[in-house]
Parts: C-alpha cells; structure tokens; sequence
C-alpha cells in the first residue's frame, strides 16, 4: 500500500468515529424533534458526496470520455456513479426516518424528495446502461451521453427547495446556519468522513476494475496462444 | 431514540456491506490473476 493510499485508509476511518461522536454527543439535542434529529448528520453528508460530489465526477469524466475517448474517463465516471448510487441510497433510507419524527410520515410527493428519488433512479439506470457495456465502446458512449443527462436533476434537487413550495428544512440559506456552532460543527464534521470516505470507496472501486482489466488481458492473451 | 439507532444501522449495513462487497470482489480476482499468470507461464515455457 502506497504512502498516500495509506494516509487515506487511516484519514477515512480516524474520521467516521469522529464524525459519530459529533454527531451523538457533542451536538445539542434540538428541542422540537429529540435524538431523532442527529440522523441529520450523516444525511448532509451522505447528500453531499452522493448528490453532489459523485455525480458530479460522473458528469466531468463522461465529458471527458466524449472528448478523448479514453478509457480510464469512462472507468472513473462507472465508479463513481456506483458510489453515488450507494450514497443516495443512504440519504433515501435516512431521511423518512427523520421525517418521520418530523412530518408524521416516511415519505411525502415534497419537490425535494421527488427530485432525489429520480436522481436515483437516473442513475441506476445508469449503471444499468454502464454494466452492459463491457468491451463495447458505443454502449460507453451512450452511458457517458446519459450520465450527462442524469447530471441535469442535481442543481434541481439543490434549488428544488427554492423554486417550490416545500416542507423540507432549509438549514442554510444566504444568512448562513440556522444552527447553533455544535451542530454546524457535527455538520461539517460528517461532511467531511463521508468525503474521505468517497475516496477510498474510489481507490478500492478502481482498484477492483484495474484487476478485472488485468483478468480479461490474461485470458486474451491465453485465447491468443499466449 | 429506537429510530435513530435503526437509521444508524442501515448506514452502517450499507457502508460495511459496500466495503466488504468490494474487498471480496478484490480478493476474489487477485487470485484469478495469480492463477492466469502461472498458466500463462506455463505455456510460455
């Protein structure tokens, strides 16, 4: 393991603990909602890596393969719409349990969940799309012209709760936090443990397609008659 | 305080699940590649 690869691994699990105890115990307890309103933590954080940072990279690299056509662009771009998928996953599976506390339902038709919920499938359909596309350039390129497309649905789900009428909670705004220091710093703190922990995901995602490269390159060479 | 320990837990299953998902993977095809290698060798000598 490499010295930069290491100081990843040890960042990424140094902070996950530290971003739990910010979150359950140096933060207030809010007064309206009780300890159900730590959820609130993780969910930023896992909606910043996988709303925005993951497919954001989805976005850049499918650019970047359209333009250059090479392979590694389209390789990052599968990875981390992979990630970003497992990421929406955890901000869909932890919002209806704070809404729950909040608006006495799991889940409602708010513009800011529907959008969500679409970017999700978007970009399941995505890896879908990208899945059947081993070895086949133009189902690459199709995939990289989707993840493009699906990149749309971000700034909405972001400006969703701008544009619309809607219930779900404006935590910052021009103003800046509507939130004692404690819990912006809880805030903050899973932000930043999810995004180490995007990375690694990245390394070790990447790594894992580097050796199905080097698996299908053997045994090629193998049909070839070595 | 029972919500909160079940919306904690799914993300760690989901977090952990990935994880280990991706470390099986890579152990699985570092031993592929290992096995390709030595028939590869083999065939060259």
């Amino acid at each position: 393991m490499g010295g930069r690869s290491a100081w990843l691994s040890w960042a990424t699990f140094a902070g996950i603990p530290v971003s739990l105890y910010l979150a359950l115990v140096y933060a207030p307890e809010e007064v309206t909602m009780g300890p159900i309103q730590r959820i609130f933590y993780w969910h930023v954080g896992a909606a910043w890596v996988g709303l925005l940072l993951a497919f954001t990279v989805v976005f850049v690299a499918s650019v970047a393969y359209l333009r250059t056509r090479r392979r590694n662009w389209d390789t990052l771009a599968y990875c981390s719409a992979e990630i970003g998928v497992l990421f929406t996953t955890i901000v869909l599976l932890t919002g209806p349990i704070w809404a729950k506390a909040a608006w006495n339902t799991y889940w409602t038709w708010d513009p800011r969940l529907t959008t969500t919920l679409v970017l999700w499938f978007i970009y399941l359909a995505y890896l879908v799309v990208r899945g059947s596309a081993e070895g086949n350039e133009r189902k690459a390129r199709l995939a990289a012209v989707f993840g493009i497309i699906g990149w749309v649905d971000v700034p909405i789900v972001f400006l969703s709760i701008r544009w619309w009428r809607t219930i779900h909670p404006v935590v910052i705004d021009r103003r800046g936090f509507h939130m004692t220091p404690e819990m912006v710093a809880a805030m903050l703190g899973g932000i930043a443990a999810f995004t180490l922990l995007y990375f690694w995901f990245m390394q070790q995602r990447l790594r894992l397609e580097e050796l199905r490269r080097e698996v299908a390159d053997l045994k090629d060479e193998l049909r070839e008659g070595v | 305080m029972r919500m909160l320990f079940i919306g904690y837990t799914l993300v760690w299953v989901a977090l952990f699940g990935y994880a280990s998902y991706l470390a099986a993977q890579q152990r699985q095809l570092a031993r592929e590649v290992s096995l390709l290698k030595e028939v590869v060798g083999r065939k060259k000598a």
